[in-house]
């Protein structure tokens, strides 16, 4: 008997350990409790925490807390910050796994929610409306006198908000300097070595890139020259400014707005039948990168870094082939008709949601405040791009005593992208053009694009409206995220084989009709509707 | 069955008599029943409470709310996932890679394992195991990377076929490629690990039946026909039940690492769909009822396995 009580005890103890084992996570334990804080003021007498979840790049330190920013941050407010840090390639899946299983910080910093999933967490009772929170956060408020736009741009069609947005204004309208994210960059060291004028034609561009396979411009002796690469698919490595040659051009979301107030879908158009017939052309002539349907961002970068490229299409040069004169913007292209357009890309210097608050917070006044700072000018200025005054690595900016403001550094040939990406933290904050030259200076990258753009590209761009960021209620989110999964994954698919293995004039009108199937129709009446609405309110 | 109709005395007493002597029968062996308690506990705490979780398919599931909270919507998500454009393709090719991969996978370590037991050195034999074997230790993260790199355009295999063409094939974003990429690098690294039961079953036969069968003037595949396949029959009835009974189950991790988005319509599957569809895109709801779907075609499918393999092995089957 007594050795019966033994084994029995032995086993219930294991039992009890697996249980416990599942159900000692708490919930208190991933946010903070209530500090019965009223009328808060920086800095606070003793110092509390507050947990959020955030993501960053995996050049960024792994604990946030030991970025320059966020130190100097908790000591002027007395916050300190307890991170639950997750890398960007990773963050939406632990994001996510977190909701599910009730485990919800007391924020969530870069939160990269869509609009469907602000909503359908605010329905759920995941996050909470900040409007109210507002009235706590001066700096916010400020922004929002000087660019009353952005209040609507955040509200949803519930008339709340439900997160606080990331603005950084570069540039207006047109010459924004998101009107258009991929670049096409030629070698033009090349093309001097060959004799050659910069391509001004679809058919001159062609002869360009035969050149620069056969003739051996890098004169190793190899024919190891690569005379056109991208990757297909990616929004700002994409070919997709060469599609403008043959008729309204492609973006990253196969959407424009034409000058009647249509929304059309590029993917649909005969002109993006043509462009990819060219291309494929292109690809059978052995002129586009045989990897350019397979290799990631680091392949295409060391490609690039060993000057293999004749012609590829980035944001900035600077992060691939350097800032120096071999390579220079190629300006749009005469297609065969005559078309000579770029689509603009539907983007803008705003994003919804950089941070959401949870309904697990206790201290929403001390948040708001907390978030509040991120908004102060000078700190939004450096959560965006980086910091000064940091002895262990390369700043991005220094402070100027005499001017009481940020001056961007050199930037001695760092790529831009590691350098920020490396000292700023993003997150919800607000960049005015106002701020120019007042509070920082522009970086030196950004003006320089910002010319380009003018120069080069502004002048082949026939819209006047992009399609901007609509906020669509929580059934239209529903029906366009169930169509544009299928939509558009087909499309892309589509895309690249086509561009590949040809075949697009006999497969044209099976496509046309698959895209109806998968809910083409449906998808532009609620584009459509939705733009119609939100000229209305503007 | 005609006995309890009768009366119901004797049921009335015989049965607290059976319960009884059952009682009687555990506590003699309690330590037995000790020894599997662990193992029960384990199955019911991680393979039978969860399976309540399987409610919120038939829900719209909010984690605020909780299982129990959250709204009945009924058969809608198992609605929108057979009405969605691309159901029929999904399903078509999660059937076609697993079925594909059952028929070549299934006889491949047979054969391994016909073969090494042929082999009367010991040393050569555990030699030629060791490195049959060594393959299925590999993470199938790096195997995925290791094929990615053998197919790459400018990979090796691209150029030893350059000689004979100058065109690379592009074998990862090819749909057509897929499924053989994926079974042949199964077989590669698993059929020497599939092949060790089937050695060991060998292992057992008599040698005196070899011996007899060479007098007789038995050739070698005689002998394997009727002395060493009969031995191994019992095994791989079981064994291809089970295969089967995973048909649907279908792992998630190496079609989701070999997929490109060039290669979708043969590497979309149930699993990696009901991967994005929960954890990436977090509809829940949505995900368990596809990943409920696919259970309930799996047991069909094991239940009809079982059945056509009892006819085929004289009345044994697994369940």
């Amino acid at each position: 008997m007594k050795k019966l009580l033994k084994t029995a005890s032995v086993t219930l103890l294991s039992g009890a350990l697996l249980l416990t084992g599942c159900s000692n996570n708490a919930k208190e334990s991933f946010s903070s409790k209530d500090y019965e804080l009223s009328d808060v003021t920086f800095p606070l007498e003793e110092e509390v925490t507050l947990k959020i979840m955030t993501s960053s790049s995996p050049l960024a330190p792994a604990d946030p807390n030991e970025k320059l920013i966020y130190q100097r941050l908790e000591e002027k407010t007395g916050v300190h910050i307890d991170w639950r840090n997750y890398t960007t390639d990773v963050f939406g899946e632990k994001r996510n796994l977190a909701i599910a299983s009730g485990e919800l910080p007391d924020a969530i910093f870069n939160s990269a929610f869509s609009d469907y999933d602000l909503l359908k967490h605010a329905k759920d009772g995941v996050i909470v409306p900040v409007e109210d929170m507002i009235q706590f956060m001066p700096n916010l408020q400020m922004v929002l006198d000087k660019a009353p736009q952005y209040k609507s741009m955040m509200t949803a069609p519930d008339g709340h908000i439900y997160a606080f947005p990331w603005i950084e204004e570069l540039g207006e309208g047109k010459e924004s300097i998101h009107s258009l994210d991929a670049f096409p960059w030629i070698n033009v060291e090349w093309l001097e070595k060959l004799g050659l004028e910069v391509p001004t034609t679809t058919e001159e561009l062609k002869q360009v890139l035969i050149a620069f396979k056969t003739q051996d411009p890098n004169s190793n002796g190899e024919a190891d020259e690569i005379p056109m690469s991208f990757i297909i698919n990616d929004g700002g490595q994409n070919p997709h400014s060469l599609f403008g040659a043959f008729g309204i051009g492609d973006n990253w979301d196969f959407t424009v707005v034409s000058n009647e107030g249509e929304v059309q879908l590029t993917a649909a158009d005969e002109g993006y039948k043509k462009a990819i017939s060219w291309l494929n052309e292109l690809y059978n002539e052995g002129l586009i990168d045989i990897e350019a349907f397979e290799h990631d961002w680091n392949t295409y970068l060391s490609k690039g870094r060993e000057n293999r490229y004749g012609l590829y299409f980035t944001w900035d040069k600077g992060n691939i082939t350097g800032m120096g004169d071999d390579y220079q913007l190629l300006a749009p292209l005469k297609g065969p008709e005559g078309y000579q357009n770029v689509a603009r890309t539907n983007g803008m210097g705003f994003d919804r949601s950089r941070l959401v608050v949870t309904s697990s917070n206790k201290n929403l006044e001390l948040t708001a405040k907390w978030i509040d700072q991120l908004y102060d000018p000078a700190q939004s200025v450096q959560n965006n791009w980086g910091t000064f005054g940091d002895k262990t690595q390369q700043n991005i900016f220094e402070w100027d005593e005499s001017a009481e403001m940020l001056k961007h550094l050199p930037l001695e040939g760092t790529a831009p992208v590691e350098l920020r990406e490396k000292t700023s933290v993003g997150g919800p904050l607000a960049i005015l053009d106002s701020y120019y030259g007042n509070v920082a200076t522009m970086p030196d990258d950004a003006a320089w694009r910002l010319q380009l753009m003018k120069d080069v590209m502004v002048p082949h761009m026939p819209n006047e409206n992009i399609y901007p960021r609509v906020f669509f209620s929580i059934d239209e989110l529903d029906k366009l995220s169930t169509i544009e999964t299928d939509l558009f994954d087909y499309i892309k698919r589509k895309r690249a084989e086509w561009i590949a293995n040809g075949g697009v004039e006999n497969e044209w009108s099976d496509y046309l009709a698959e895209l109806d199937r998968l809910g083409f129709q449906e998808w532009l009446e609620i584009k459509q509707s939705g733009y119609e609405r939100y000229k209305e309110n503007e | 069955m005609p006995e309890l109709a009768e009366t119901k005395q004797p049921i009335q007493v015989s049965k607290p008599k059976k319960i009884s002597s059952n009682l009687e029968y555990i506590k003699r062996n309690y330590i037995l029943y000790l020894l599997i308690a662990p193992a029960i506990i384990l199955t019911i705490i991680f393979k039978y409470i969860p399976i309540y979780g399987a409610l919120i398919a038939f829900k719209d599931y909010s984690p605020i709310r909780g299982i129990m909270g959250s709204e009945w919507v009924g058969f809608k998500h198992f609605t929108d996932f057979l009405t969605s454009p691309n159901f029929l393709q999904i399903l078509v090719s999660t059937i076609k890679l697993s079925s594909f991969e059952l028929l070549i996978g299934f006889p491949i370590p047979i054969i391994l394992a016909l073969m090494l037991n042929q082999l009367r050195k010991s040393g050569v034999k555990k030699n030629i195991q060791l490195v049959l074997y060594a393959p299925h230790f590999i993470s199938v993260v790096v195997i995925s990377g290791m094929v990615f790199l053998f197919l790459s355009p400018v990979g090796p295999i691209n150029a030893i076929l350059g000689i004979f063409t100058d065109k690379p094939i592009s074998f990862m974003s090819d749909p057509d490629y897929f499924r053989s990429i994926y079974i042949w690098s199964g077989v590669w690294q698993g059929a020497g690990w599939a092949s060790i039961i089937y050695v060991a079953a060998l292992a057992n036969v008599d040698p005196q039946l070899h011996e007899a069968a060479t007098l007789d003037g038995a050739s070698l595949l005689q002998r394997i026909w009727h002395i060493d396949l009969p031995t191994l029959k019992p095994v791989m009835a079981v064994l291809f039940i089970l295969a089967a009974g995973g048909i649907m189950g279908i792992g998630f991790e190496k079609a989701y690492l070999l997929q490109t988005s060039m290669n979708i319509p043969s590497s979309e599957i149930i699993a990696t769909y009901v991967y994005k569809q929960g954890l990436l895109a977090g509809d829940y709801s949505f995900a368990t009822a596809v990943g409920l779907f696919n259970a309930v075609v799996n047991v069909i499918l094991l239940v009809f396995v079982n059945q056509v393999v009892k006819k085929l092995n004289e009345g044994e089957g697994l369940i």
